[in-house]
């Protein structure tokens, strides 16, 4: 009586109901301690250097990381301090994108891997949904955010290194100027405004997956640059990484005039909110005509972090 | 104490469970498990280690393919947990295929998107995207299968993913049931209103009664049992419920059929069900038949025929056992119970077409099939008593079902006891004129010829499992130990230790009884090389696979059977090849026991001798030149006539000849050591005249082996012959068979230069086109000598044996013809005048009657055809002569390269005139240096020289230097090994008949010299006779020789010959010199002399 994978529920037909749910809402309301960093034991410092967490097991839904995703109109909210400022939510954003870049300069001179920006970036957009900038300097809060997040993605950059570069980068302007122990001591205010949850879920490694499945690897750089381009904005905060990949991975296919109709249609997946993750992506594209190299173009930006109070 | 447990348990179960062992406190554990594993108390401990921790998640899988999105489960192939050299000396790092590492933070499509219009466009496109996938899911969605997933486990447990059963009335109720019925009521309409309450009877009534399309039906017993038996959340997994469902259904089937069929018994007599003819019984025909009969039973809505509910049942069990909704173990033990229960042809023909559905299951389990066919053969035989149309129809359908399975599962067959099955069956394919009853019927149709052609391959399927089963039978048998071959190993290994054949040659000749081994084995061998075989259709299989099996038994290199204690003697650490001389020995029994046969047969065949028969080895009266024992198909070519002779010589001498070619086609050797053992065993029968290369290389040539060159496996062939025909040299061959007599030594060198030749044909034939071994020695195949047939060499002694024997002859003190050509020629002349042989030059005469002239000189009356060589002693007195003589030899060496560009000879020639100089004069320098010294270990202390020609190397004295006589010896080993095999028979053949003349050259003179002093050294009385004395480092260099080559067999009977010669000497001359008795003490320590002799 060993039957295989019986057919009792099968050719049922028309009874199938259709099970899509909202993608990113939370499966589960019990709050949990941190997201479990894996199973991996810890090798031993200096043997194994960085970069392993990208592929551990692990699993996004039961992360803090998911728990804390928010509603776009939430993370557009101009913290009451900056408000009284008169910053705009538009000037809110265009300090966040200016601030990326920086972080993202940064990042390149000091060479770390791509998933240290994002998670930096990450930090400090995160910091911004409930700290102000009037009290969390900006232009400190970005070195510090990219040295926890080298700590955190486990390849660790030196503090005076970060001062260093920094040096170096803006030369000119005092306002980015910092002192090693402004970094740590930020650090610390950091750890305390991110609540002390560190690990962040990035669309890279879906997004390689997905490619995979779709077949369409070829794709793979022009996706990829897509989602390197999403940390400009707050996707990271509002939509699971698998949601953002799966847009970037629809622009793609679209420009490059790949059929993933059939791929698409597939998937569990309400494809509304990857059209609308897609429209968001190619809205920032056309809204902010960004430099690629030098970010911001100044005149639009220098007010504006001008409203805000450089160090005491 | 847990610890104490496991061990007393180990103890316990190392000495089998005695009970001696086990104290009063343990005996109780004893009985538990004397056969336990010794650690089983610790096995509970280790079962409760922690479970590995598991990453789980609930949301649903992205597809069907990928998992749950942003849900990484662990892998057991991690790669940050396996350590690699790499990483340890440069870490981890992780790699994105694709991009480079230094590009993956600067890859941004800011810029790309800053061209105008180009944001607008993609929006366009993505929106026109987006509506293709929407469309097309919705298109899916209404075909039901959104994500092309069954619904299945938890996905069951959703509301509304199955219709629900409504309750309503009976009205209704029925209303439904025939809207179910109407192929044009939309199921999802149904749907809405599936009713509740028909379950089980009511069930299958409203089915049989509106008579629902199957399908349909399908659907409403899908719909009711998984209402019925309601899919739990979590705690009963998929698989279980559906098993629930399952079993359920099937259980609820059984006991409707179980109810039908009881009322078919009540209505036994009733007419309608009498009436209804046979219905077909194989499926399809029932379908058909029914359509007919669907209406009627739809018009009569009260009460459908029990014959129609059946039927209809029977048609839902078949379809739901393809949909796998039924339990069919659960069916198949309800028939067989059916089956047994209900004799009457009725039942049987109701339950044949449910037996139909599930016979592919019942192939599956032994068990069923022993069941079934215990069954069906029973019925069968009821039913073929009785002439009746529908029993003949029915037997026809079992006989079917019967054939399936034996052609399905004819392994199961094998164990069963129902042979022999009816005729009509399975025919008896072995059995008188059953194959004549089914194709005497002349003309038929193609699809009768077709049933034929199926009964007759079920006749032979039957035929195989019987045979099968009897070889079963057989080998479990206690009385025959696998077949006998076990058996006769064991004869052969004893017959290896006590020298006995007796046991041996009747076990392997009556003991091996298998015809599916031989027949196997015969097929092996290349069926174009047996048919060309004239013997081998005169013989019996059994005797081709004793042969064989005795062959193999012989060149079997991987099993070491000896148990003699001998084993542990080491003498050059070469192989043991006693197993070799065994089977040539039985081999040569056989033969003479054929010959006796077939000669008293007819008569007209040449007349065998068997010399060599009843020469015992005390009997030194027996022809002094034979070495080899000369049984078997010796023919006295001096009796018969020449040209018949011949002929003869190159045909296959008998049965094992041909055998044996067979044999080595199809013999396989793996190993090197297995090569050696097939060479040596060849060249023992080459000897023994079981094996002549000369027929072989005919047969070859004949059976157009050589030609096939096709399959791998001919590939393989031919380069087995090959191998083997590259170890028969012809020279060598000429020197072996001459030895043992087979044939006139005219006639032989003729023989062995068409041997030759052919060989070489052969031997380009078989390496043609094939990329092995194109010859090392390019003489053989070189096409130069493929054009002179009747070349220099049979025949021109290869150089290397030439060289070896020079070698040997000049450590052993007597000279080698060939040192001395230029008074041979003279002589070569004469011989050749008298001979019409096309042989060269230089092989006749060199090889045999160089010394002729000495020997006339000397006035000895040694045979001239056998004595090659010449006894040369050098007494003290000689000095002078010697020295004479060594310039005289010097100049004639000088003189050699001259002749030799005129002779045209080959360049090896020179070289070992070379080397003799060189070991001349190397001996020379070595006498000169210890003039004087007298060893007092050597008796006889045996010089030879020839007062014609060259003193060959010592010069005065033994103690001529040990250190010498040792480098020789060691130069003489070397260049022995990179001999053939055949090659090195052909020295050792050669060495030891100079010394027996040699010897018994002494002897003669010595009974001439009355007062010699021993018959070994006795004085020359005359100087113009001197001689050669055999001492001690003579006999250890001889031995060593013969065991180089691989000749122990003829070194044993060197040393009983020794033996005879120093009694017969004792006897005749009653003179026990020293020497005598030390000869003897030597020949009783064989082993010590030659250990002597390696040492150094």
């Amino acid at each position: 009586g060993d039957l295989g994978p019986c057919s009792w529920a099968s050719k049922l037909g028309p009874y199938r109901c259709d099970s899509r749910n909202r993608p990113g809402a939370p499966t589960s309301s019990s709050p949990k301690p941190r997201a479990p960093r894996g199973t991996t034991p810890i090798p031993p410092a200096g043997l194994l250097s960085g970069k392993r967490r990208s592929r551990m097991a692990a699993n996004f839904w039961t992360s803090s990381h998911s728990k804390q995703l928010l509603d776009p109109e939430e993370v557009d909210v101009v913290p009451a301090a900056d408000r009284e400022r008169g910053v705009t939510p538009v000037e809110f954003r265009l300090v966040k994108i200016h601030m990326s870049f920086h972080i993202w300069r940064l990042a390149q001179q000091v060479k770390v891997r791509q998933r240290v920006i994002a998670t930096a970036i990450t930090y400090f957009r995160r910091v911004y949904t409930r700290k102000s900038m009037t009290e969390y300097d900006p232009r400190l809060v970005a070195p510090a955010c990219l040295y926890l997040a080298s700590k955190v993605e486990e390849s660790t950059v030196q503090a005076r290194l970060l001062v260093f570069y920094i040096k170096k980068m803006c030369g000119s302007d005092d306002k980015y100027r910092f002192e090693i122990k402004d970094i740590l001591e930020m650090e610390m205010k950091l750890l305390e405004a991110l609540d002390y949850y560190l690990v962040v879920y990035h669309p890279y490694r879906p997004l390689l997956q997905l490619l995979q499945d779709a077949g369409i690897t070829d794709l793979t750089q022009f996706a990829w640059g897509l989602v390197n381009d999403t940390y400009k904005m707050d996707l990271i905060l509002i939509y699971p990484p698998y949601m953002i990949a799966l847009a970037c991975i629809y622009i793609a296919s679209v420009l490059k005039d790949k059929d993933t109709t059939s791929w698409f249609e597939e998937l569990r997946v309400d494809m509304n909110i990857v059209k609308n993750i897609s429209m968001e992506i190619l809205d920032f594209y056309d809204t902010y005509k960004i430099d690629p190299q030098r970010g911001l173009q100044e005149d639009k930006i220098i007010p504006v972090m001008n409203k805000l109070p450089s160090k005491a | 104490m847990q610890r104490y447990a496991g061990a007393g348990n180990s103890n316990s179960s190392g000495f089998s469970g005695g009970p001696a062992s086990a104290g009063g406190r343990d005996s109780s554990r004893l009985d538990v498990s004397p056969y336990a594993p010794p650690n089983y108390p610790l096995n509970p401990r280790r079962q409760q280690q922690l479970a590995p921790y598991r990453l789980k998640c609930d949301r649903e899988p992205l597809n069907n393919k990928l998992g749950p999105p942003d849900f990484y489960p662990q892998t057991p192939n991690c790669p940050e947990e396996t350590l690699t050299k790499e990483y340890v000396q440069s870490g981890y790092k992780e790699t994105v295929e694709g991009i480079e590492e230094a590009r993956e933070i600067v890859l941004s499509h800011i810029s790309y998107f800053c061209k105008p219009d180009i944001v607008g466009k993609c929006k366009e496109a993505l929106k026109k995207r987006l509506r293709a996938i929407n469309e097309s899911r919705a298109q899916k969605r209404k075909a039901g299968q959104v994500y092309g997933v069954p619904l299945s486990g938890s996905l069951l447990i959703k509301p509304g993913v199955y219709p629900e059963q409504r309750p309503c009335n009976e009205d209704s109720r029925r209303k439904w049931a025939e809207a179910l019925a109407q192929p044009n009521k939309r199921l999802r309409l149904l749907s809405e209103h599936v009713p509740h309450g028909y379950r089980r009877k009511s069930l299958f009534d409203v089915l049989t009664r509106c008579n629902v399309p199957l399908l349909r039906a399908t659907w409403f017993v899908k719909v009711t049992y998984l209402n019925q038996v309601r899919p739990t959340s979590s705690s009963i997994s998929t698989g279980a419920s559906d098993n629930q469902r399952s079993n359920q259904w099937t259980k609820d089937v059984v006991e409707y059929l179980q109810q039908l069929l009881d009322e078919f018994n009540l209505k036994e007599a009733h007419p309608s069900f009498k009436e209804q003819p046979s219905a077909g019984l194989i499926s399809g025909a029932t379908q058909v038949k029914l359509k007919h009969e669907a209406p009627s039973a739809g018009g009569d809505t009260e009460e459908p025929l029990v014959h129609f509910k059946w039927w209809y049942m029977v048609r839902l069990v078949q379809w739901h056992l393809t949909e796998e909704l039924l339990v069919p173990s659960v069916l198949i033990e309800w028939l067989c119970y059916q089956l047994q229960e209900r004799d009457s042809v009725e039942a049987l023909e109701l339950l044949l077409p449910i037996v139909l559905g599930l016979v592919e299951t019942i192939t599956l389990s032994q068990t069923y099939v022993r069941m079934f066919v215990e069954i069906l053969v029973r019925r069968l035989s009821d039913a073929s008593a009785v002439d009746n149309p529908k029993r003949s129809s029915i037997s026809s359908v079992i006989a079917e079902l019967l054939r399936y399975m034996v052609l399905a599962v004819p392994d199961t067959f094998v164990s069963l006891d129902c042979f022999p099955l009816p005729s009509f069956v399975a025919p008896d394919v072995y059995g008188r004129g059953a194959l004549l009853k089914i194709t005497g019927g002349g003309e038929m149709s193609s699809s009768k010829r077709r049933d034929v052609y199926r009964y007759l391959s079920c006749g032979y399927a039957v035929c195989s499992i019987q045979r099968r089963a009897s070889d079963l039978a057989t080998l479990a048998s206690p009385n025959v130990h696998a077949r006998g071959a076990a058996k006769v190993v064991q004869a052969l290994d004893k017959a290896l230790v006590t020298g006995n054949l007796t046991m041996a040659y009747s076990s392997l000749f009556n003991d091996l009884s298998d015809a599916l081994m031989e027949e196997r084995w015969i097929k092996e061998v290349s069926p174009c090389l047996q048919s060309s075989l004239m013997w081998i259709g005169t013989v019996e299989l059994s005797l081709i696979c004793s042969i064989f099996f005795l062959c193999e038994w012989a060149t079997c290199d991987y099993r070491d059977c000896r148990t003699s204690p001998s084993q542990n003697v080491k003498f050059t650490g070469r192989r043991d090849l006693s197993q070799i001389h065994l089977a040539v020995s039985i081999l040569k029994n056989k033969m003479t026991e054929m010959n006796k046969l077939s000669r008293s047969k007819s008569s007209s065949r040449i007349a065998m001798n068997n010399i060599g028969k009843g020469s015992s080895l005390n009997d030194a009266s027996v022809a002094a030149t034979k070495v080899g024992d000369s049984s078997g198909l010796r023919s006295n070519g001096k009796n018969e006539e020449e040209k018949k002779e011949r002929k003869d010589i190159f045909e296959s001498p008998g049965p094992l000849h041909d055998i044996i070619v067979c044999w080595l086609d199809q013999h396989e050797v793996s190993s090197a050591a297995g090569f050696k053992r097939v060479d040596v065993l060849i060249i023992e029968l080459i000897r023994s005249g079981v094996f002549y290369p000369q027929a072989y290389v005919r047969q070859l040539i004949i059976s157009g082996v050589t030609d096939k060159n096709g399959t791998l496996l001919d590939m393989e062939r031919k380069r087995r012959h090959h191998r083997i025909l590259k170890q028969l040299p012809g020279s060598s061959l000429f020197d072996i068979l001459e030895e043992d007599v087979v044939a006139e030594e005219q006639q032989l060198h003729e023989v062995m230069s068409t041997y030759s030749s052919e060989r070489r044909l052969v031997l380009s034939e078989l390496s043609s086109g094939q990329s092995f071994d194109a010859n090392n020695r390019g003489e053989y195949t070189s096409s130069s000598y493929l054009r002179i047939p009747s070349g220099t060499n049979h025949g021109g002694v290869p150089e290397q044996v030439e060289d070896v024997k020079v070698l040997v002859s000049s450590l052993l003190c007597f000279i080698y013809p060939h040192s001395a050509e230029s008074e041979q020629n003279e002589t070569k002349m004469n011989f050749q005048g008298s001979s019409t042989s096309t042989l060269t030059q230089v092989d006749t005469g060199e090889a045999k009657n160089g010394c002729e002239d000495c020997m006339r000189i000397n006035g000895q009356k040694l045979d001239e055809r056998t004595s090659p060589f010449f006894p040369l002693i050098q007494s003290d007195e000689e000095d002078v002569w010697w020295v004479r003589k060594g310039t005289e030899l010097q100049e004639s060496f000088k003189a050699e390269p001259a002749l030799k560009s005129i002779k045209q000879t080959s360049r090896g020639r020179a070289k070992v005139v070379r080397k003799t100089q060189n070991l001349a004069q190397l001996a020379t320098a070595k006498i000169e240096g210890s003039q004087g010294e007298a060893s007092t270990s050597h008796l006889c202390e045996s010089k030879l020289s020839c007062p014609h020609h060259k003193p060959s190397t010592d010069g005065d004295n033994g103690k001529d230097a040990d250190h010498t006589r040792m480098t020789n010896l060691a130069e003489v080993g070397k260049s022995l090994k990179k001999l053939r095999l055949l090659e090195r028979r052909s020295i050792s053949v050669w060495l030891l008949k100079s010394v027996r003349q040699l010897v018994e050259g002494n002897e003669t003179t010595a009974c001439k010299a009355s007062n010699s002093i021993s018959s070994f050294s006795s004085q020359p009385d005359d100087k113009t006779v001197p001689k050669w004395r055999l001492g001690d480092e003579e006999l250890m260099s001889i031995l060593y020789i013969l065991d180089t080559c691989c000749d122990l067999a003829s070194a044993a009977r060197f040393l009983v010959w020794l033996l005879a010669k120093i009694r017969g000497g004792m006897g005749t001359l009653g003179q026990v010199g020293r020497s005598a008795a030390h000869m003897k003490n030597r020949d009783n320590q064989v082993c010590q002399v030659r250990e002597h002799t390696s040492c150094n």
